[in-house]
């Protein structure tokens, strides 16, 4: 099979494809289920899109030697356990505590700390604390903003953060990249469907999807070039930063205009990082 | 027709051993060796090679198979000739230097093969995984210094590095010049 081909397949089609067939039948079935049951389906279906990606990736393994590939675990946890709970327990205190110690369970899980990476580490605490905190803000304005008319366009925030992870990997790290974009593409699947049905429980993906933005760009630096730091806070907290503005322009701006300011704002994010890639070269495979 | 290999493996064994004892490491001129590579796809290559490895050499004068050589390459000094591939061919897409930094070469048996030529087989170690190879090499001595230059192909997905099939070929070319001085 072709290579593009085949990258096509296993990191776009069949993710997007596994999580869409989840998100219909839950979209079937969620007058007839409890909503943290269609919930706990939509989560589960983003997560084995990613991991039929994941399959055709990488070589599988229980525990990798190459971290970023046991964030399946933490993200399997994350997604049974705040997935279905968006539905019914959206401004539960504990929540908020769970998604956090998720975040320093996936920090300690693929941020590496072994002897092969001694030169990494007076940057290991930066990004620890960097992925705790960006995933846990993140996650708390993205729910508030799809609570606040934004569940038909927000959880395009996240795909435009993933997007933007996607160039930084695949400038150095082609597998990498292609499994960002298997998430990527479950996340697009999530965030298509959702235009078209509202009630559709986007929001219980996001703690998953934030936890994929923070580790997945502490990689792209590890193993990739060293990147500015504003550029790597841009990213992280991208989704923070548009939640927050959206918050601002709300009593003032209508709701399209709301929209458009997001759009502006995470495509502008993506135009600095493609910017960035161009001025950096290309790998002329 | 003995005579002839007798010849033979008295020129691979001078090659090796020159006018030094039986078994005497040999010194690598570090300047005029190299290991180099060529990868390529349909439509392309690239090349690229090591800046740092160590030879360790020794002949037998008397018996050429039982002369050894040692390559221990520093994987983490991988060049090529594009700075982006450079940064990709080091990680775990191709050689993940961080998890394996040394690729090594140990050869088992050295074979006469021809005037001036032999095939050292051993084993290449590369990315943990030792697969044997078969290495033919011409044999070039000289006054001040004698050569051994290498050029084969070797299937990189035997040792697991299968990024890119399909589009980047599975045979790499290698260009191998050791020159050791006298």
């Amino acid at each position: 099979m072709a290579f593009e081909l085949k990258v096509l397949l296993e990191s776009a089609l069949i993710p997007a494809s596994v999580t869409l067939a989840f998100a219909v039948v839950a979209w079937l079935l969620e007058a007839r289920l409890p909503a943290t049951f269609i919930a706990g389906m939509v989560v589960v279906g983003w997560w084995l899109g990613l991991m039929a990606g994941h399959t055709g990736i990488v070589p599988w393994a229980w525990w990798s030697d190459e971290h970023w590939q046991r964030l399946p675990f933490p993200l399997l946890i994350t997604g049974l356990l705040l997935g279905p709970s968006a539905a019914c327990c959206k401004n539960a205190p504990w929540r908020l505590l769970a998604m956090g110690s998720l975040a320093c369970l996936t920090g300690w899980i693929v941020i590496p700390h072994d002897e092969a990476w001694k030169d990494m580490w007076p940057e290991q605490s930066a990004w620890m604390a960097l992925l705790v905190s960006s995933s846990l803000w993140n996650h708390w304005s993205m729910e508030d903003l799809l609570d606040r008319q934004g569940s038909r366009w927000g959880i395009w925030i996240l795909v435009s953060a993933l997007a933007a992870v996607l160039i930084l990997a695949a400038a150095s790290y082609a597998t990498m990249a292609q499994w960002v974009l298997a998430a990527l593409s479950a996340t697009f699947a999530i965030a298509f469907l959702g235009i078209f049905r509202l009630s559709l429980p986007v929001k219980a993906i996001t703690p998953c999807v934030c936890l994929v933005i923070a580790s997945m760009l502490a990689w792209s630096r590890f193993r990739g070039e060293l990147k500015p730091m504003w550029l790597y806070a841009a990213i992280l907290f991208s989704p923070t930063i548009i939640a927050l503005a959206d918050r601002l322009a709300e009593k003032r701006v209508p709701y399209w205009g709301r929209v458009a300011l997001a759009a502006t704002l995470a495509s502008s994010l993506l135009v600095i990082v493609i910017i960035d890639a161009m001025g950096s070269g290309h790998e002329d495979w | 027709m003995l005579l002839r290999k007798m010849m033979l493996a008295s020129l691979v064994a001078f090659s090796f051993g020159l006018v030094a004892q039986a078994a005497d490491p040999l010194k690598l001129d570090k300047e005029k060796s190299k290991i180099t590579f060529v990868g390529s796809k349909t439509d392309g290559k690239h090349s690229g090679g090591f800046k740092e490895f160590a030879v360790d050499a020794k002949a037998d004068m008397e018996d050429p198979s039982k002369s050894s050589i040692t390559i221990d390459i520093n994987a983490d000094s991988l060049f090529s000739d594009d700075e982006k591939l450079t940064g990709h061919l080091k990680n775990p897409d191709f050689f993940d230097v961080r998890k394996y930094p040394k690729i090594k070469f140990v050869s088992t048996k050295i074979e006469v093969a021809g005037e001036a030529e032999a095939t050292i087989v051993g084993k290449l170690k590369l990315l943990d995984k030792e697969v044997e190879v078969k290495v033919p090499c011409k044999v070039e001595a000289s006054d001040s210094s004698i050569v051994l230059n290498a050029k084969f192909k070797i299937d990189r997905t035997l040792w697991g590095m299968k990024y890119g099939e399909g589009k980047i070929n599975k045979d790499v070319e290698i260009d191998a010049v050791l020159n050791f001085k006298k």
